[in-house]
């Protein structure tokens, strides 16, 4: 490779990204770009393919295609280099039933090689603390709540100092106070510094803490950036409310940059793709259309997002 | 690593159950001899010798063990090595720490060899304990005759238990395979199961005398001659090396699906 100009170095990075199972393609050829820093929302319904995606960033399974850099390490051939400095939660929590919480992070702890037994008690006490689990560390995991065995990946996950935090799904299963406090873990791991990717089929999750976004549709990447950026990918809306419908759609139809028009029940929309609304309000006067009150509405993320994958988004709360 | 997979495996319920099982079998052949007063000759090497001498009762319960409960267990353990992991989900959350994929195979394969002698020598000493208390302790008559001290003997009956636990390396090795192709711990064990029940089968029809030799299970009993004087070694060394060659290659065949395995469970 030649050089490159210099750019935010990215956590991670992935070139056509492709896995097949059997004829089936899951995913389909992703190119995903990761900043440091940020908190990357990897935005999909269910199925879409994000926890597929995450299992060949980690090593988990290997790519039918395509390449795949976490913090500057190729994956999977040295992946013994990059995971020691990723925390990861994958596809919900998953430990022992007969261990204890505790026992559980314990042993978590105890087979990566290097972590030396001396910190072993502190690190997995600070990891139970940061997560709210310290009281209920001694019940057997069989006994938690779904809500604690997702806070209890959470800390097996923040075990270590990490520069990567991999979380899928975090918030499954917590009720909305348990939301909260997860995003507020991870607003606070961000202003630490730590680079955070996130999926979700939650749009509004995404929304409140992530500051780059990649939406996943059926196994490919249909928009991905900065999270103002994707607002903006949306025409904004102009709406006329006026007894003279018929009218003012074909008057605005007959404008410069409109879009799609639709009317009906007192009010007429359109896109503006170029018009502005202060022309548009100029022109419905002159053809002599009796204005109401006339607005521009800035799309929704959601509405963004539902025009990229044709889908909604689950929204909960 | 290491230990903490020691850990995991020997303070499992499930573990304990199966020694405690074990550890019954000779303790039960004695009982049921001692209650009865005699044992008619015939059955199962050593057990007609328990009255004259209670150290037989170590040796029959080896030889009863290795009928069922012995591959039992060890399909238990060793299917579950990995399929175990997979099935709870655990195995991604140890494979992103990272723990090596090389290394936990290593880990769980040495401990799964550990717990076959472990199991054998629990076999024994239940023996040797309920023999002691049960009947008669001294000079111990061997196979051939002859009669060696009761130290020498006790620490013969010890080695035929090592001797035992390695016979099990190949199942476990088996074992270890076939948990590497599932992410349902059941089906491997039962799968390892099947395959012992499988050979067995294959041991015992004359028409395949020709591949006998090379069964895991056609040494199984060579411990016996340890309890010879002079000591015969010749079928003991036969079973080492079925169980290299049985070993060796199915922990390569586990290696080579382990490492190269989309862990999806
Ligand atoms: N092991 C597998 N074999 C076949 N299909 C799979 C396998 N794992 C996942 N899939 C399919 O891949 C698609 C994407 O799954 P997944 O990555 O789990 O989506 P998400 O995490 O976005 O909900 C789903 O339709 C699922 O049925
Ligand atoms: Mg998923």
């Amino acid at each position: 490779m030649g050089p490159r100009p210099p750019a935010a170095p990215l956590a991670v990075e992935t070139s056509g990204l492709t896995k097949r199972f059997g004829r089936r393609t899951v995913v389909g050829g992703i190119d995903l770009a990761v900043p440091e820093g940020s908190v990357f929302g990897f935005l999909g319904p269910n199925g879409s393919g994000k926890t597929t995606t995450i299992r060949m960033l980690l090593g988990l399974a290997r790519p039918t295609g395509g390449r795949v850099r976490l913090l500057g390490h190729e994956i999977p051939g040295q992946a013994a280099a990059a995971l020691p400095q990723v925390g990861a939660m994958v596809e919900g929590p998953a430990f022992y039933p007969f261990l204890s919480g505790r026992d559980n992070l314990v042993r978590m702890d105890a087979v990566q090689k290097g972590a030396g037994a001396a910190g072993r008690g502190a690190r997995v006490d600070k990891a139970l603390q940061r997560v709210g689990l310290h009281f209920a560390a001694e019940k057997r995991y069989r006994a938690y709540s779904l809500g604690m065995r997702q806070r209890l990946g959470l800390a097996a996950a923040l075990l270590r100092p990490a520069r990567l935090l991999v979380l899928d799904e975090p918030t499954n299963g917590l009720d909305p106070q348990g939301m909260r406090e997860v995003r507020q873990l991870i607003r606070s791991l961000a202003t630490d510094g730590m680079t955070v990717f996130l999926s979700s089929h939650l749009l509004y999750e995404v929304e409140q803490v992530c500051t780059h976004v990649a939406v996943l549709s059926a196994g490919r990447v249909v928009a991905q950036g900065p999270i103002e950026g994707l607002r903006q990918t949306q025409a904004r809306v102009l709406r006329v409310e006026t007894p003279d419908e018929a009218l003012a759609a074909r008057v605005l139809e007959a404008m410069a940059g409109i879009g799609a028009t639709s009317a009906g029940a007192g009010v007429v929309r359109a896109d503006l793709v170029g018009a502005e609304p202060e022309d548009c309000t100029a022109a419905l006067v002159r053809a002599g259309v009796r204005v109401r009150s006339l607005t521009t509405e800035v799309p929704s993320l959601e509405d963004a997002f539902v025009a990229l994958t044709g889908e909604g988004f689950d929204v909960e709360e | 690593m290491w230990r903490s997979e020691l850990r995991l495996v020997f303070r499992r319920r499930r573990t304990l159950v199966l020694l405690a099982v074990l550890a019954a079998v000779p303790v039960l052949a004695a009982v049921a001899i001692r209650v009865s007063g005699s044992a008619s000759a015939g059955g199962p090497p050593f057990l007609a010798d328990i009255t004259h001498n209670g150290v037989f009762a170590a040796l029959a319960g080896l030889a009863l063990a290795l009928g069922f409960l012995l591959p039992l267990s060890v399909s238990v353990v060793a299917g579950d090595a990995i399929a175990g992991e997979a099935g709870l989900g655990t195995l991604r959350y140890l494979l992103v720490r990272p723990v090596g994929r090389t290394r936990l195979l290593a880990a769980k394969f040495g401990v799964v060899v550990v717990f076959c002698l472990v199991a054998a020598l629990m076999v024994a000493g239940a023996g040797l304990v309920i023999g002691a208390v049960l009947f008669p302790v001294g000079r111990v008559t061997t196979i051939s005759g002859f009669s060696i001290s009761l130290t020498t003997g006790v620490l013969r009956t010890l080695e035929a238990a090592g001797i035992v636990g390695v016979s099990m390396v190949g199942l476990a090795a088996i074992g270890l395979f076939i948990s590497t192709l599932t992410e349902a711990p059941l089906a491997a064990m039962a799968g390892t199961l099947v395959f012992w029940i499988a050979v067995q089968i294959a041991d015992s029809v004359p028409q395949l005398a020709s591949i006998h030799p090379v069964l895991f299970t056609d040494h199984w009993s060579s411990f016996v001659d340890l309890l010879r004087l002079p000591v015969g070694y010749s079928s003991v060394e036969a079973d080492l090396l079925l169980q290299g060659c049985w070993g060796l290659v199915f922990v390569l065949a586990a290696w080579a699906r382990f490492t190269t395995a989309d862990i999806l469970a």
